[in-house]
């Protein structure tokens, strides 16, 4: 395993812990070093934010679909209405393997989506396609 | 239409799955009862329950306090010791989870299941069950405890 994920800084978007914890033990595994995590999308956007205004980004968020206060897709459309925001790619995490969902996040910007329950191996797949696309 | 061996197997499948991927655990199926009475007495149960459809179904999963503190103590590397929310949570997505895969693999195979969200039962000993004529019961086992799952369905 190389270190290339090792800088990326990515936010983990669950209201669920356990899945958090999951995908956090898959980014640890690959090394990556700098993860923040948020109960939903209001505490999302606010970390997105606060990220932005202290000069740096997130190079990645894991956003659930489903969560109180502001969905997965309600984060991401925000996120794309913002011209400092629009550009930190989301990967869509789902239950439900519906294409109709996964096509309303692509049509809306999202990067990618992965469905419950994954590998770590399906983790990584995604970081390097992300790192493809994001070049350093 | 599908069989309700293609359903059985889907069921099984779908918990198997779930375990090996995420938790990369072998949970082997112990055995399957007939009478729902025959599953095991459970303490906390993640409940999926579809009734506003023209294929209701139920999709029920039960641990007892121990099996479920294992399993969670080995996943996430500490101990569990009471059922607080975040417990409750982890059942119900677990719940949620499983049932998204039987749903999406029936989706596959022309079964329109639709989703809902999960509740969670929380109770000494209780017997999960489902209220429809048709219902599949398993048994199953994780490092030697047993866990029940029940998937009941008016027609598929």
């Amino acid at each position: 395993m190389t270190d290339e994920y090792k800088n990326m800084r990515i936010l983990i978007v669950d209201d669920f812990e356990m899945i958090r914890i999951t995908i956090k033990q898959a980014l640890v595994k690959l090394q990556v070093q700098k993860i923040d995590q948020a109960k939903d999308g209001t505490e999302a956007l606010e970390k997105i934010r606060t990220q932005i205004e202290s000069g740096s980004t997130y190079d990645l968020v894991f956003c659930d679909w489903n969560m109180p206060k502001m969905t997965g897709i309600e984060l991401l459309g925000e996120c794309k209405k913002h011209l400092e925001l629009s550009k930190i790619p989301f990967i869509m995490v789902t239950s439900e393997s519906e294409k109709g969902n996964v096509l309303e996040a692509i049509k809306l910007g999202a990067a990618d989506y992965v469905v419950k329950p994954f590998a770590v191996e399906t983790i990584e797949k995604k970081l390097q396609k992300i790192l493809k696309m994001n070049p350093a | 239409m599908i069989s309700n061996e293609e359903v059985r197997s889907t069921v099984v499948e779908a918990v198997r799955d779930f375990f090996q991927v995420m938790l990369k655990e072998d949970v082997g199926l112990g055995r399957e009862v007939a009478d729902q009475r025959n599953l095991i007495p459970v303490d906390v149960s993640g409940i999926i329950r579809i009734a506003d459809s023209n294929h209701p179904v139920t999709f029920v999963l039960g641990f007892k306090q121990a099996t479920l503190f294992l399993i969670l103590s080995q996943k996430y590397g500490r101990a569990y010791t009471e059922i607080d929310d975040s417990v409750r949570q982890g059942v119900s997505e677990l719940a949620n989870i499983i049932y998204g895969q039987i749903k999406s693999k029936m989706n596959t195979r022309g079964v329109p299941l639709k989703m809902s969200f999960p509740t969670t039962k929380v109770e000494n000993n209780h017997l999960i069950s489902s209220e429809y004529s048709q219902h599949l019961n398993f048994i199953f086992k994780f490092q030697g405890h047993e866990f029940s799952v029940c998937f009941g369905y008016e027609s598929i």
